[in-house]
C-alpha cells in the first residue's frame, strides 16, 4: 500500500513551497524518519522525514521546483511498486462562472437584496426577471446595473452582464459594440479573446449570428421539441378583419387576431404559459406574447406584455410600435425581455406549415403559416375555404400532446369562430 | 506645530493638561504614583503633583472605585485606572449601579464626573483573564458614555473631553496601541464625544471599527486598493453614544458593511451596531452585515494559538471580499 508525500503547511500564510533538495531518490530505500526532502518556503527551511518505511517509487516534483500545499511530492511503496501516474494539478480549478438563473422564493417574491428591491422600486425595473449573480442566486446591485435603462440603451443578458462585470468590462466598452439587439455571453466573450481566424471564403459567426446560433442550439438540446398542428379554416377571422378595417381607421392584419386568441387561450391553459427553471414550473399570470420579427441577418423577438388584458387594436398598435422598433434596432430592454409564449407568423412568405424553436425559459411556440384556399370537406360537400396551418411546437417536459392538443384545438375555436374573442 | 508622539504619551499629555487647568482633577490605581502606571503613562506625576493627587491604591478594584465615585459625588474628578479591564468584574458595583445611575436616581442633584480607564485586549501572552475586551459590558448600562480611541490624536482629544464630562466616562484602551505613533498638535484640542471619524474615504465597503481594530482595518483598506477595491473605515471613537449618523451614510454610499470588532462576538458590542444599520438603512443593503470579530473561545495563553482568537487585517479582507461577492 503506497504512501503519498504531500507538501506540507508550514506557516500560517504558507501557500506553496520549494523543494530544495531531495536525499532519496527514485528506487533507494527510506526508513521511517529518515530525512527525505528538504523544503524552502520564503520564511523557514525544513526537512521533511519519510512516515513509513520503504522504497521511493516516484518522485513528483523535482528538485527547484515549487509546489502548492497539498500536492503531491512523492510516493514510497514496496520495492517493485508501480506508482499511478498523478497529476500534480493546483489546489484548485478556476471556479466556473455559474450561469446565474431566477430564484424566487417560496411565496414568489423575487430573491434580492434589500438594496435592489428600493432600487427597483425607484427605477421601475422588474427585478422578477432578472437572473441575480449573487450568493444562492441572489439578484444584487450590478445585475440591476446592467439593467436600467433611463441611462444605457445597451440590453444584456444576465450571464454575459456577469461576466463582463467579472472581467471588468466597462459599459462604455459594450457601447461601443453597437448591438442591436440583447448582448449575450458570446459578444462579451469575444471582447475578453481574440477572434479565432477563420479560413478564406468563410463568414465568420460574429455579432447576432453567433449568439442566435449559440441560443438556438441550447434551446434545442435543452427542451424535447414535439409539435402538433391543425388547419384553422379562416373564414369567419377573414370576414373578422375586413369588417374591422372598414370600421376604423388602421389596418388590421391576421397577427394580432391570432395573438389574441393564443392570449385567452393561455389564459385558459396555464401549463402552456409557464417556465420550467431549477426543476419548478412556474405558471405565469400573464400571457405575455413574444412576436418573432425578422432583420438583417437575424431575429428579434419583442414582447407584448398582458396580451390578455388588450383589445385587438390596442395589439395592432402595439405590434406596429414594436416592428418598427425591432427594424430600427431600438428596443427597449423590457421590450424583448418578460416573454411567455412566442408566436411567429410566416403567413407572408407563402409557407404552408413549420415548426419551430422553442424560445427558452418559455414551454411552447405557435407556428402560423400562410393562408392559402383549399378545397376542404364540410357536411359531405367539397367546399373551397382559407386554410391556415397553426403549428404548436412544445417542451414535451412540461405538458403532453393532449394538453398541447387542447391548447391548439381552443385557438381553433378562437380562430374559427372570432366573436368569442371579445 | 504638531510633534510625533505615541498613544502613552498623548494620554499622558491630556491627564498633565487636565491636571494642571483644573485642581479637582486625580488619579488613581494600582502602581499609578510610584512606578507611573504599568504603562508608564504618569511617570513623574507623583513629584510634580503630590500624593493627594496621585494615589497608588492597593488592590481592590471594588473598594477603590467605589471611593473615586464618592468623591466625584462630592466633587472631585476622579481618573481611575482598572489596570486589566477583565478586573472591572470585581467593581461593576462601583461603575454599574453607582456611578451610572446616582445621577439619575438623585433626579440630577449629584453628578459623578468620573473617568474610569480600562487597557485590556490580546496579542501579549497575557492569557485569559488579563486579555479580554469587555466593552460590552459597558456599552449596556445606561448612565455610562464609553470611549475607545485609536490614534494618539484620538486618545488625547478624546481624554481631554472625559475629564471635562459631568458623567461617568469609561475609557477602553488597547494595551497593544500604547506604543503605536502619530501626530499630536501642540496647540491645545478637544475631540467631543459622540462623534465618529472616517480615517478612510471609500466607495464599495465600509469597515466600522474602534481601538486596535482600526489600524488592521486601515492596512486591510491599503492592501485591497491594490486590488481595485475601495474600502471606507469608520472609526467610532465613542461606543456611547454612537454616531449612528455617520454609520448611517457610509452603509448608504456603499451599501457594503462589515464590522470589526477584537471582542468576543457573541454578545459584542457589533451586533448591536448590526442592528441598528438594519434599522436605519435595511434598503441600502446589497448584502448582509458581516462581523468580522473574535472567536467564541476564552483567549489561549499559547502564542502559537493565541493569535487566531482574534481578527487581524487578512480576516478584516476576507470579510470585506465575503459581503462583496
Amino acid at each position: 500500500m503506497a504512501t503519498n508525500i504531500s507538501m506540507p503547511k508550514l506557516g500560517m500564510t504558507m501557500e506553496e513551497g520549494n523543494v530544495a533538495k531531495w536525499f532519496k531518490s527514485v528506487g533507494e530505500t527510506v526508513k521511517g524518519g529518515e530525512a527525505l526532502v528538504e523544503i524552502e518556503t520564503d520564511k523557514i527551511t525544513k526537512e521533511l522525514d519519510s512516515p513509513v518505511d520503504g522504497v521511493v517509487i516516484q518522485i513528483a516534483v523535482p528538485e527547484g521546483q515549487s509546489a502548492a500545499i497539498n500536492a503531491l511530492l512523492a510516493v514510497i511503496g514496496e520495492p517493485g511498486e508501480k506508482a499511478e501516474p498523478v497529476e500534480n494539478k493546483t489546489n484548485k480549478p478556476e471556479a466556473a462562472i455559474e450561469p446565474p438563473h431566477i430564484v424566487t422564493r417560496e411565496d414568489g417574491k423575487p430573491f434580492a437584496s434589500p438594496a435592489v428591491k428600493r432600487l427597483a422600486r425607484e427605477t421601475g425595473v422588474d427585478i422578477s426577471v432578472i437572473a441575480g449573480s449573487g450568493p444562492n442566486g441572489r439578484v444584487v446591485e450590478r445585475d440591476i446595473i446592467y439593467y436600467q435603462k433611463e441611462n444605457k440603451k445597451i440590453s444584456i443578458s444576465p450571464l454575459a452582464a456577469k461576466i463582463a462585470a467579472a472581467h471588468g468590462i466597462l459599459p462604455a466598452e459594450l457601447e461601443q459594440l453597437n448591438k442591436n439587439s440583447r448582448i449575450m455571453k458570446a459578444d462579451i466573450e469575444a471582447i475578453i479573446q481574440k477572434a479565432t481566424p477563420i479560413a478564406d471564403g468563410g463568414i465568420p459567426l460574429t455579432g447576432i449570428r453567433k449568439v442566435i446560433s449559440e441560443r438556438m442550439s441550447m434551446n434545442w438540446q435543452t427542451s424535447p421539441h414535439v409539435s402538433v398542428e391543425m388547419e384553422v379554416d379562416m373564414t369567419e377571422a377573414k370576414a373578422l378583419r375586413s369588417k374591422l378595417m372598414d370600421a376604423a381607421d388602421c389596418k388590421f392584419s391576421y397577427t394580432e387576431i391570432i395573438v389574441k386568441a393564443c392570449a385567452l387561450a393561455l389564459i385558459e391553459f396555464k401549463r402552456v404559459n409557464s417556465s420550467l427553471i431549477n426543476s419548478a414550473i412556474y405558471e405565469h399570470e400573464s400571457a405575455n406574447i413574444g412576436l418573432a420579427v425578422a432583420i438583417d441577418n437575424g431575429l428579434l423577438v419583442p414582447v407584448i406584455k398582458d396580451s390578455q388584458n388588450k383589445s385587438i387594436r390596442t395589439l395592432r398598435k402595439e405590434i406596429e410600435e414594436l416592428t418598427r422598433r425591432a427594424h430600427e434596432g431600438s428596443l427597449e430592454h423590457d421590450q424583448i425581455t418578460g416573454g411567455t409564449f412566442t408566436v411567429s407568423n410566416m403567413g407572408m412568405y407563402g409557407v404552408t406549415r413549420f415548426t419551430s424553436i422553442i424560445n427558452a425559459p418559455e414551454s411552447a411556440i405557435l407556428g402560423a403559416a400562410s393562408i392559402i384556399d383549399r378545397p376542404v370537406a364540410i357536411k359531405g360537400e367539397i367546399v373551397v375555404r382559407p386554410i391556415m396551418n397553426i403549428c404548436l411546437t412544445f417542451d414535451h417536459r412540461v405538458f403532453d400532446g393532449a394538453m398541447g392538443a387542447q391548447f391548439l384545438g381552443r385557438i381553433r375555436q378562437l380562430l374559427e369562430q372570432p366573436y368569442l374573442l371579445f | 506645530m504638531s510633534r510625533i508622539m505615541t498613544y502613552g504619551q498623548a494620554m499622558r499629555e491630556a491627564f498633565h493638561e487636565e491636571m494642571k487647568r483644573d485642581g479637582s482633577v486625580f488619579i488613581m490605581g494600582e502602581d499609578m504614583g510610584v512606578m507611573g502606571s504599568v504603562f508608564g503613562l504618569t511617570k513623574g506625576f507623583l513629584e510634580e503633583f503630590g500624593p493627594d493627587r496621585v494615589i497608588d491604591t492597593p488592590i481592590s478594584e471594588n473598594g477603590f472605585t467605589t471611593m473615586a465615585v464618592g468623591a466625584a459625588v462630592r466633587g472631585l474628578r476622579p481618573i481611575v485606572e482598572i489596570m486589566y479591564i477583565d478586573f472591572t468584574a470585581l467593581c461593576l458595583d462601583g461603575i454599574a449601579n453607582q456611578a451610572a445611575k446616582i445621577r439619575y436616581m438623585s433626579g440630577g442633584q449629584f453628578k459623578v464626573p468620573m473617568v474610569i480607564r480600562a487597557p485590556g485586549g490580546a496579542g501579549r501572552g497575557n492569557a485569559a483573564q488579563h486579555s479580554q475586551s469587555l466593552e460590552a459590558w459597558a456599552a449596556h448600562v445606561p448612565g455610562l458614555k464609553v470611549i475607545a480611541p485609536a490614534t494618539p490624536y484620538d486618545a488625547k482629544g478624546l481624554m481631554k473631553s472625559a475629564i471635562r464630562d459631568d458623567d461617568p466616562v469609561m475609557s477602553i484602551e488597547h494595551k497593544l496601541i500604547y506604543a503605536t505613533k502619530g501626530e499630536v498638535p501642540e496647540e491645545e484640542y478637544l475631540i467631543p464625544l459622540g462623534k465618529a471619524d472616517i480615517k478612510r474615504s471609500g466607495k464599495d465597503a465600509t469597515v466600522i471599527a474602534w481601538s486596535r481594530q482600526v489600524l488592521f482595518a486601515l492596512q486591510a483598506a491599503s492592501e485591497l486598493a491594490e486590488e481595485g477595491v475601495d474600502v471606507e473605515v469608520v472609526d467610532l471613537r465613542t461606543l456611547v453614544p454612537l454616531d449612528i449618523e455617520t454609520i448611517i451614510n457610509s452603509v448608504k454610499k456603499t451599501h457594503h458593511v462589515v464590522i470589526a470588532q477584537e471582542a468576543v462576538q457573541r454578545g459584542g458590542y457589533a451586533a448591536e451596531i448590526a442592528a441598528q444599520i438594519i434599522d436605519g438603512a435595511f434598503e441600502y443593503l446589497d448584502a448582509p452585515v458581516k462581523r468580522v470579530a473574535g472567536l467564541n473561545v476564552v483567549i489561549p495563553y499559547s502564542p502559537a494559538i493565541e493569535k487566531y482568537a482574534f481578527p487581524n487585517a487578512q480576516d478584516i479582507v476576507n470579510g470585506i471580499k465575503e459581503v462583496l461577492r
